[in-house]
């Protein structure tokens, strides 16, 4: 063979090499390709049979595909039988969003009905209402002319709420002045998440009051503890009552306030090793006398204060059983707006067990009852008597 | 040694130019990857009954692929965080679609598992093939037999109703579905089947093997009345309610009965095609109803002359619990002045709908149609008003029907 042919050959075979390899590149992405999406949507081949099925001969107006499609999101969620595994669309997902970061558009008063069934302001410190010369105890007679009379609590705040910037006229009823207007601009509000006093019974115990764990709270805790302590209280109650969570943070923050150091709780996920978290030294209500109120509606995050502060023996707990809720979910926003909680992680105690599902079980149980506040009371016979 | 260094260098050299090729061949593909190629997972979905003939669904629109993409989104965080047991693909599938339909807001609109959709399927048949028993599920998990079908594998082994079955084949069943332990105690006609039997009030458990066979449900009762009234109970629109029909109203008319009770209570339907037939019994020429799809699409039933029992005087006993079928036949009755129809206010299913089976066995069912009665009235929702109304007293004695009773009155005097 001469020198020439062989070059031929040799050119030739370099080149059948490299277009087999490059096919052979090709067909393997291919079929890992054609595997992947069989991995994933074989066992959805029925779902999709379904689907057309319905497109094909449907009686009447079909969904639109999103529709179908959150649907079916319902309907695999709902097979994991865990209700805090939840889907939520674009709308409320931002009202839940503005609920846990404590701020949306609003004039910055609460409401509530008195005996005759007006709707009684109470603004809050240095909010556009308050700065708008709202007082406390005035009546909301219209929003923008129109009358509240007929509507619920949450419709009248929904109609308050807005863009911030945005402007409201409120008619208003200062008995013996006559109904007068004020128009009040929107301004992104801090909904507080606590309240406190020191009580009235007793002026050396501070009271506490956090409904919910935003992430403002743990500063407003401090805060408040601060002030309480500043107005001479020397013991505390720390009222979870009517607290179904919010965020974790916040609640571990908080428990901090209260705690020495030590473990505060243990997050067990599906696939990461156990967490621990621990308390700091020198909380500035680490060594006040303490006493924490619960209820059937405290839940989750609350119930990680309070479970800690048993479990570690730092006070006693009185009221009812707790809710029972020690799963914690991650919000994950999706591409479309919507959201998904997913139940991710289980909380244990400092004990290391986790919180059963009939709840915390209070150290003195005292029901709630009409007119009084029974377990309040117990506190503060607790704090009087020692027992 | 020269020359093999250069063989290695040029071996060397292809495998290497081999590697970047195949690289090179697989970094393309994957980056004008053939997206289009999911459609292939998606195919036709094959329609049971009635037998006519569907389009191939549209190649899917990608539109519809992208916004699903969202429930892949939701999954894969599942999948990733999800702390507690994950259900099986199948089941997720199954509650994705139940989730889907959900959103139709039609209660008709169905899908019915694999296990459970064979039974139906086969009852609905008008015959299956096993051991000739009606069964239910006790609250304690036991299987009891509830009727023996005379003439059946099962009467011919003895076995009676109240009898439990506690194992099928060795195989306990206690605590199973009812459509799980029935799928395990039909099988072809012909095989055998061993039942362990727990029998009330004897001590000892027994065994029973039973050769299965092909059994017709009866789905027919009928009795000459006093007065000489023929009454005729239909339980269900299966495959064979007409044959049965036929045969059982041959037999009676021979005795040239006055008039005829056609009871339609509690009966909940079957196939539309069983419905127009067994109204053809009793209908002249004309409408039975009509069908209209949401497009307008429209199309007429009609009944025809010459059947022996289209001049017998007529009543239809109805109640709340006689739907679909049975108010096709009661409605075209009623409308077209041929009988009365005495009892309660039936159901008010006026929608058809067509059985898909899916490739894995299991069922959905799509509400297709509305259907009007031969005035044109729909009764979707509403039911039919009976003529004489005749509602049932709270308790009644055993063997008391003053509905019945109203009917022969009303046959025997006319009013």
């Amino acid at each position: 063979m001469s020198k020439t042919g062989e070059k031929i050959v040799l050119a030739l075979s370099v080149a059948l090499i490299v277009v087999s390899c490059l096919t052979g590149g090709v067909l393997t992405q291919r079929l890992l390709h054609y595997r992947q999406q069989a991995a994933a949507r074989g066992p959805m081949r029925i779902f999709w049979e379904a689907w057309y099925a319905l497109e094909e001969s449907f009686y009447g107006e079909l969904p639109s595909p999103q529709t179908r499609t959150y649907g079916a999101i319902r309907g695999a969620l709902a097979q994991l039988n865990d209700p805090y595994t939840i889907f939520l669309e674009p709308q409320p997902t931002t009202a839940e969003r503005d609920r846990l970061a404590g701020a949306y558009g609003g004039i910055g008063a609460d409401l509530w009905y008195d005996d005759s069934g007006a709707v009684v302001l109470s603004p809050y410190p240095d909010s556009p209402a308050a700065t708008a010369g709202v007082r406390p105890g005035d009546l909301l007679l219209e929003i923008d002319h129109q009358t509240v009379a007929g509507l619920t609590l949450n419709d009248i705040q929904t109609r308050l709420r807005g863009e911030v910037g945005s402007q409201v006229t409120l008619t208003l009823s200062r008995p013996p002045t006559p109904p007068f207007e004020l128009t009040i601009t929107r301004a992104e509000i801090r909904v507080p998440s606590l309240s406190y006093r020191l009580l009235e019974q007793n002026p050396s115990i501070g009271y506490l009051h956090i409904t919910s764990f935003t992430a403002h709270t743990a500063e407003e805790t401090e805060n408040a503890i601060a002030a309480l302590l500043d107005g001479g209280a020397t013991r505390l109650v720390l009222d979870l009552r009517d607290n179904g969570g919010g965020l974790i943070q916040p609640a571990r923050d908080v428990a901090d306030l209260f705690l020495d150091e030590g473990v505060l709780m243990f997050e067990v996920r599906r696939s990461s090793p156990e967490e621990v978290f621990y308390s700091r030294d020198g909380g500035p209500a680490a060594d006040l006398p303490l006493v924490v109120l619960v209820n059937h509606s405290t839940a989750s995050a609350s119930e990680i204060v309070a479970g800690a502060i048993q479990a570690r023996q730092r006070a006693l707990l009185i009221g009812e059983p707790t809710y029972g809720k020690g799963s914690v979910q991650l919000i994950f926003p999706l591409s479309d707006g919507s959201s998904l909680h997913v139940t991710s992680a289980l909380w244990l105690l400092p004990d290391h067990q986790p919180i059963a599902a009939d709840g915390l079980l209070p150290d003195i149980v005292v029901a709630a009852t009409e007119g009084q506040d029974a377990p309040l009371e117990r506190a503060i016979r607790y704090f009087e008597t020692g027992e | 040694m020269k020359t093999v260094l250069r063989v290695l260098l040029v071996l060397a050299l292809l495998f290497f130019t081999g590697l970047i090729a195949f690289a090179a061949g697989f970094g393309v593909s994957q980056l004008i990857g053939p997206r289009v190629e999911l459609s292939q997972v998606l195919t036709p979905a094959i329609p049971t009954s009635p037998p006519t003939t569907f389009p191939t669904p549209p190649p899917p629109a990608n539109t519809d692929e992208e916004t699903f993409q969202l429930f892949w989104e939701v999954w894969e965080i599942v999948q990733r965080e999800f702390y507690g047991e994950l259900p099986d693909m199948q089941t997720v599938t199954y509650g994705a679609i139940r989730g889907m339909l959900e959103t139709l807001d039609d209660e008709y609109t169905s899908f019915i598992e694999a296990d459970i959709a064979a039974v139906t399927r086969e009852d609905a048949s008008g015959s299956f093939q096993g051991i000739g028993a009606f069964v239910r599920m006790r609250d304690d998990g036991e299987l009891e037999l509830v009727s023996i079908i005379p003439n059946s594998p099962a009467e011919a082994a003895g076995l009676m109703s109240g009898d439990r079955v506690l194992q099928v084949d060795g195989h306990s069943i206690v605590g199973l579905g009812v459509y799980e332990a029935i799928a395990l105690i039909r099988g072809p006609a012909g095989s055998q089947v061993t039942l362990l039997i727990e029998r009330p009030g004897q001590p000892e458990l027994f065994e029973v093997t039973i050769t299965r066979a092909r059994i017709e449900i009866p789905l027919v009762e009928s009795e000459m009345l006093e007065g000489n009234v023929a009454y005729i109970r239909l339980t269900e629109f299966s495959a064979t309610a007409t044959a049965q029909m036929e045969s059982a109203l041959e037999e009676m008319m021979a005795q040239q009965p006055v008039g005829l009770i056609l009871d339609l209570r509690d009966n909940p339907g079957g196939w539309l095609d069983q419905a127009v037939s067994v109204a053809d019994l009793f209908l002249g020429e004309g409408i039975v109803l009509i069908e209209r799809g949401s497009d307008g699409s429209e199309q007429v039933f009609r009944s025809h002359d010459g059947q022996p029992y289209e001049s017998i005087p007529l009543v239809v006993l109805v109640n709340g619990g006689s739907a679909s079928a049975s108010e096709i036949v009661a409605g075209a009755i009623q409308a077209r002045g041929r009988g009365i129809l005495i009892g309660e206010q039936t159901f008010g299913k006026g929608s058809v709908q067509r059985p898909y089976t899916l490739s894995d066995g299991s069922e959905l069912r799509v509400t297709i149609a509305r259907w009007y009665t031969p005035n044109d009235v729909a009764i979707h929702g509403e039911g039919l008003a009976p003529d004489i109304e005749v509602v049932l007293p709270e308790t009644l004695e055993p063997g008391q029907d003053p509905q019945l009773e109203r009917a022969v009155q009303y046959l025997l005097s006319g009013e």
